[in-house]
């Protein structure tokens, strides 16, 4: 009795411990499109796309991992349908995304709605309207993305509270690199929004959001804020001190060398 | 200071940053230079005056064809380079041409060059 109380323990603790890890999924090995794995995967579960190129618009809708496992230089996903984003998590917690490429969408490349817990991690984002953005979406994190090179904006927050934006790229947008609309104490620190069109950093009607850390080099104005009260702004960079101390030193150089080509052909002209 | 330095250093990591740095230089001495011959017609000035000129407009050149090469045609940066270009064939224009009103402006046009060697090292600054 004792010993199949014990065996029977040890597979309940086996199960469990099975099911804390959860299963994974290979695409296109074992499925042959990623919203097929998707599909097919229950909570806890993560999803690993090989390198490739796949032409799909993702729903995500259950607390899963979806991850590339070589990055997003070798793992690409084009929006099949323009006017869908290329990943859309919608009423879900728990979702992680890693390493993925999301380009081609007329809306955006990856899209949160009334989502939290959310983890975007390592993604690259280009060439959409919007890189990633998040609509009444709540307590997500998003982490050393690259949200460049999209037609609107790199990252946009919307009715979307405490969320953490880090060490992520925004730049080279068509009109702004990160833009905070009607959100509240999110944190954003360490991001480089460089070389957008218009506004680098925008608040608007924005309240005790965290801007720290961040790099806006070469917009049309580094950071806005609009209609925005109790936000703590510091230690961000639109003018680094060598863009000023170098031309300085340059012109310095320059008297110098007037002063020393006219020494020099004055010798010369006499000896 | 040390980290001033060591930006410093670290933005002359391309070769263009250097060339437009060197342009700036020497474009800062053609000015100076081409002050002292407004003043008063001097040999030494001229030489200098001409050999700096000459240097800037060969680097110039070179920025701007690495930048097609870079970038490709891209129509603002080419009407950019075009007006800057065309700012220095003016002032050879007036230099060489006899007309004394047109002259007046030289100086001007001169502090105008410098300025756009300043902003060729500011948007050759790598980020």
């Amino acid at each position: 009795m004792m010993i199949k109380k014990a065996v029977l323990a040890l597979t309940l603790l086996v199960a469990f411990a099975f099911d804390a890890y959860g299963a994974e999924l290979f695409v296109p090995d074992h499925h042959s499109t990623i919203q097929e794995a998707l599909d097919q995967a229950a909570p806890g579960d993560t999803v690993t796309v090989k390198p490739g190129s796949y032409s799909e618009n993702i729903v995500i809708k259950r607390p899963v991992t979806l991850r590339s496992a070589n990055g997003p230089a070798s793992t690409a996903i084009n929006a099949a349908k323009k006017d869908e984003p290329v990943i859309s998590i919608n009423d879900a917690t728990g979702v992680s995304i890693e390493g993925l490429s999301a380009t081609g969408s007329e809306v955006a490349g990856i899209r949160l709605t009334r989502s939290s817990g959310v983890s975007l991690k390592g993604n690259q984002t280009t060439e959409n309207l919007y890189g990633i953005a998040l609509y009444d979406s709540s307590d997500n994190k998003i982490e050393s993305n690259t949200a460049d090179l999209n037609e609107n904006y790199g990252i946009y927050l919307e009715k979307s509270h405490r969320n953490t934006v880090v060490k992520n790229s925004a730049s080279s947008n068509g009109d702004r690199g990160i833009f905070i609309s009607a959100s509240d104490s999110n944190t954003v620190i360490g991001n480089t929004a460089n070389l957008n069109t218009w506004n680098g950093i925008v608040l608007w009607s924005a309240k005790g959001n965290i801007i720290r850390g961040n790099k806006t080099l070469r917009n049309t104005y580094g950071l806005v804020l609009t209609e925005s009260s109790g936000n703590t702004v510091d230690e961000n960079t639109s003018l680094p001190n060598v863009f000023i101390i170098l031309p300085i030193l340059l012109i310095y150089l320059g008297i110098l060398l007037y002063l020393v080509q006219k020494y020099a052909l004055k010798f010369l002209y006499r000896s | 200071m040390q980290e001033v330095l060591l930006d410093l250093i670290s933005i002359f990591s391309n070769i263009s940053i250097v060339l437009a740095s060197i342009g700036l230089i020497i474009a800062t001495s053609s000015f100076i230079s081409g002050l002292q011959l407004v003043k008063a017609a001097s040999r030494i000035e001229g030489r200098i005056h001409k050999f700096n000129g000459i240097a800037t407009i060969a680097i110039y050149a070179v920025l701007f064809i690495l930048s097609i090469v870079d970038h490709g045609f891209r129509l603002w940066p080419i009407i950019g380079w075009l007006s800057g270009l065309s700012i220095v064939l003016l002032k050879l224009k007036i230099v060489r041409g006899r007309k004394k009103r047109a002259r007046k402006y030289i100086s001007w046009m001169g502090a105008c060059l410098v300025l756009i060697w300043l902003y060729i090292v500011y948007i050759h600054i790598p980020l």
